[in-house]
């Protein structure tokens, strides 16, 4: 039985370490106490295009002295996926439990948190894709746990969503390549085919 | 039975492209012992590096040596198959950044990893035809370099359509295992050919696993050191298997030979030969009931291995937070245990068949397969990331071990349609690949993990039907064999008596002298072990 019992720890700690420094922490059991706006266009362009970001405390939910007490540290703000963008797409699936949350994959900026709040503006770097998208803003303690948020959509993530147009990493350069490479392979091909046949009848 | 008809007036017998997917006999060493008569044959004045037989036919076979003809020509066929699987899954591990640069959902990517299996089925069967018409060394340089378009496609595509029609067009240059099967038999010894087949076969399919590990690599480097933005980096990466291509297809064409004497065009080679009837050879291969058995189970080894390798990247990455490249040497371990396993499995075929005859080789594909069917079925369960690793390795070795024991049954089942049953089965191999692709992989009706284990499910079930198997001379893997059957009365089914009259059916007599082995344990004398050695006798 010791055995067993070894094992058993061994399993339960790995599973406690892959939850990460978020432990058990789950969305809803954060508070919303942050207002966030935002200045995007749709279709802002991939690579050349900004979005301005400001947010501050929500002084009605929570007052700036609660809000040090509780240990509002530092700001992480992050560009999420409306919930049209996740239909049919499980790797950007909204999960309560944040170590598994993939609704928020890229980060715009952080910055440490005062309660008149701040600003950001962004230049929308390149390996963002095609989606719908909001801002949502997390507020992280000493820890770097995480314990506050706010957004710029609703909570189903429906409303306010902007769309961001990516680069399509084509070239002409590669489309001339990939075309010169191809009429090389069947030339070839086709030329040593021909060629052994006329050679054979000589 | 003609090894290698071509060169002749008529073109090869119905099959004979995939002759020597399995031919062996009751010989199981990689060499032969019996010396089969003298080296200095009728007609070939040359003189070859390795032993070989009136054919020319090498008997023996050296791994680490490239020598000119029979060497070079096996590794010549191994790598342009194991290219043509590079290129076939090379999307596979880098789905990550493709799915967001082409915006796909996951019934595009489920799509397009059917259609990148589903080319193949065709292609096979019109490889066969094309092998016997140009010979296996345009055969091959033909698919290969018709194949490097649609890999430099991929670079320049931008919607999910374009994607899945790379993809479809890449994947029929899997039609390589015929080639690479078919110049097998055209340059070994029929005696060992069926080893040298499966070496081949699971060398070329280590292609898909080498693929996940290599092509995040050169995304890597083509995104760091060099600098690229993501989305043009993958583009510049699918070049690396383009260009491999055309090296493989230049490499064939300039140093490959059809036959060991040189090449199709320049000999005209004699012989006798059957001239067989194909409506009457699909209609016994259609007839038989174990075809279908087969076609069914190998769906449930080798299919479920196509998918795993479209899959199995993209689900390490999701689910455990990987990054691309360690995902993908994860995911590339599945693939290139078919280094040892595939022909391990054949091996494995042959020790059961030493103790238990038939019904050993199918007791051992039964257990090996539901054995994968049980580890893909936990793998699915594990969320540790040590776990999913364990159970995907020993997930890999039962599936390709399995495949490799299912092409050791295969050269029973008849002999007179022998090649059109291999083909049937390739072919279930890839429809079931289609299939649980399809099922598990394509909708959001499961997740990636519910996928996995649902696949394991399907895979204990579909391989129950081996336990139906039964041949009259040898038994099956519930009943013992009839009393006072014969394997001549099993293969002369096959032949009208119109047809024994005219002595067609001698080959298939011989393989049934030969097959007594089956029988397994005490009864399984052939007349080879107490005869003199055979003389070399003209086919």
């Amino acid at each position: 039985m010791e055995f067993y019992s070894k094992v058993a720890y061994l399993l339960a700690s790995t599973i406690l370490f892959s939850c990460g420094v978020h432990g058990f922490t789950r969305f809803s059991e954060l508070n919303n106490s942050i207002t966030v706006s935002y200045s995007a266009q749709n279709g802002t362009k991939a690579g050349s295009g900004q979005i301005e970001v400001s947010w501050k405390l929500n002084t009605s939910v929570i007052s700036a002295e609660a809000a040090a007490a509780a240990d509002y540290k530092n700001v992480q703000i992050k560009l999420c996926f409306g919930a049209i963008s996740q239909v049919d797409r499980a790797w950007r699936k909204t999960n309560d439990l944040l170590a598994k949350d993939k609704t928020c994959l890229y980060q715009m900026g952080t910055q440490p948190f005062t309660p008149n709040g701040d600003s950001l503006t962004w230049t929308v770097t390149k390996e963002i894709p095609y989606a719908h998208y909001f801002v949502r803003v997390y507020v992280t303690d000493s820890a770097g746990k995480k314990i506050a948020y706010g957004q710029t959509s609703n909570k189903a993530r429906t409303t306010q969503l902007f769309t961001i147009e990516p680069i399509t990493g084509r070239h002409a350069s590669i489309d001339i390549a990939a075309g010169v490479f191809s009429a090389f392979a069947v030339l070839s091909l086709f030329g040593f085919y021909f060629g052994e046949k006329r050679f054979k009848k000589s | 039975m003609a090894t290698s008809a071509i060169g002749n007036d008529s073109l090869g017998t119905p099959g004979s492209s995939l002759h020597g997917v399995t031919g062996h006999e009751t010989t199981f060493a990689l060499s032969v012992s019996k010396d089969l008569g003298d080296n200095a044959t009728s007609g070939s004045s040359k003189k070859f590096s390795l032993p070989v037989d009136s054919e020319s036919k090498a008997k023996k076979i050296k791994l680490w040596s490239v020598a000119a003809p029979h060497m070079r020509t096996f590794h010549l066929s191994w790598i342009s198959f194991f290219t043509c699987f590079v290129s076939s899954f090379a999307a596979a591990p880098l789905l990550p950044v493709i799915r967001d640069n082409l915006d796909l959902t996951k019934k595009d990517i489920g799509n397009a990893g059917i259609a990148s299996v589903s080319g193949s089925i065709a292609s096979r069967l019109l490889m066969g035809a094309l092998c016997d018409l140009v010979g296996p060394r345009y055969g091959c340089a033909f698919i290969v370099m018709l194949c490097a378009p649609p890999v430099f496609c991929m670079a320049v595509v931008s919607t999910p359509i374009g994607f899945l029609l790379s993809r479809f067009f890449i994947g029929f240059s899997l039609a390589t295992f015929v080639s690479c099967q078919y110049w097998m038999s055209s340059f070994f010894n029929a005696k060992i050919v069926g080893s040298v087949n499966g070496i081949t076969a699971g060398w070329g399919n280590l292609g898909g696993g080498f693929t996940q590990l290599i092509m995040p690599l050169i995304y890597d480097l083509i995104r760091g050191p060099i600098g690229s933005p993501d989305f043009t980096a993958w583009r510049l990466s699918f070049f690396v298997p383009g260009v491999l291509h055309i090296i493989m297809g230049l490499t064939v064409l300039t140093i490959g030979q059809d036959l060991p004497d040189g090449n199709f065009k320049d000999l005209k080679q004699t012989g006798s030969h059957v001239k067989d009837s194909f409506p009457k050879v699909l209609s016994y291969a259609v007839t038989n009931y174990r075809t279908w058995i087969f076609a069914l189970t190998y769906g449930y080894c080798f299919g479920v291995e196509l998918t795993m390798d479209n899959v199995v990247a993209q689900y390490f990455y999701d689910r455990f937070n990987l990054n691309l490249h360690i995902a993908g040497i994860i995911g590339s371990l599945f693939g290139m245990a078919n280094l040892v396993t595939r022909p391990f499995g054949g091996v494995l075929s042959d020790w059961a068949a030493r103790c238990q005859g038939m019904r050993g080789r199918l007791w051992m594909l039964w257990s090996i397969q539901t054995l994968g069917g049980v580890a893909c079925l936990a793998l699915g369960k594990m969320s540790t990331l040590t776990g999913a690793i364990i159970m995907m390795i020993l997930f890999s070795a039962f599936a390709e071990a399995a495949a490799g024991l299912t092409f050791g049954v295969i050269p029973f089942i008849s002999r007179r349609s022998l090649g059109v049953i291999s083909g049937f089965t390739g072919a279930g191999g890839t429809f079931g690949s289609m299939l649980t692709q399809l099922i598990f992989f394509s909708s959001s009706a499961y997740t990636d993990a519910e996928g996995i284990t649902l696949m394991g499910v399907m895979v204990i079930c579909c391989t129950i039907p081996i336990a139906f198997v039964h041949f009259p001379q040898w038994g099956g893997m519930l009943f013992p064999p009839a009393k006072g059957a014969t394997e001549e009365d099993y293969y002369v089914r096959e032949w009208t008596a119109a047809e024994q009259d005219k002595e067609m059916h001698s080959m298939s007599m011989k393989f049934a002298q030969n097959a007594r082995g089956e029988r397994g344990g005490t009864r399984s004398t052939t007349p080879a072990d107490n005869e003199s050695p055979p003389t070399v006798s003209a086919p």
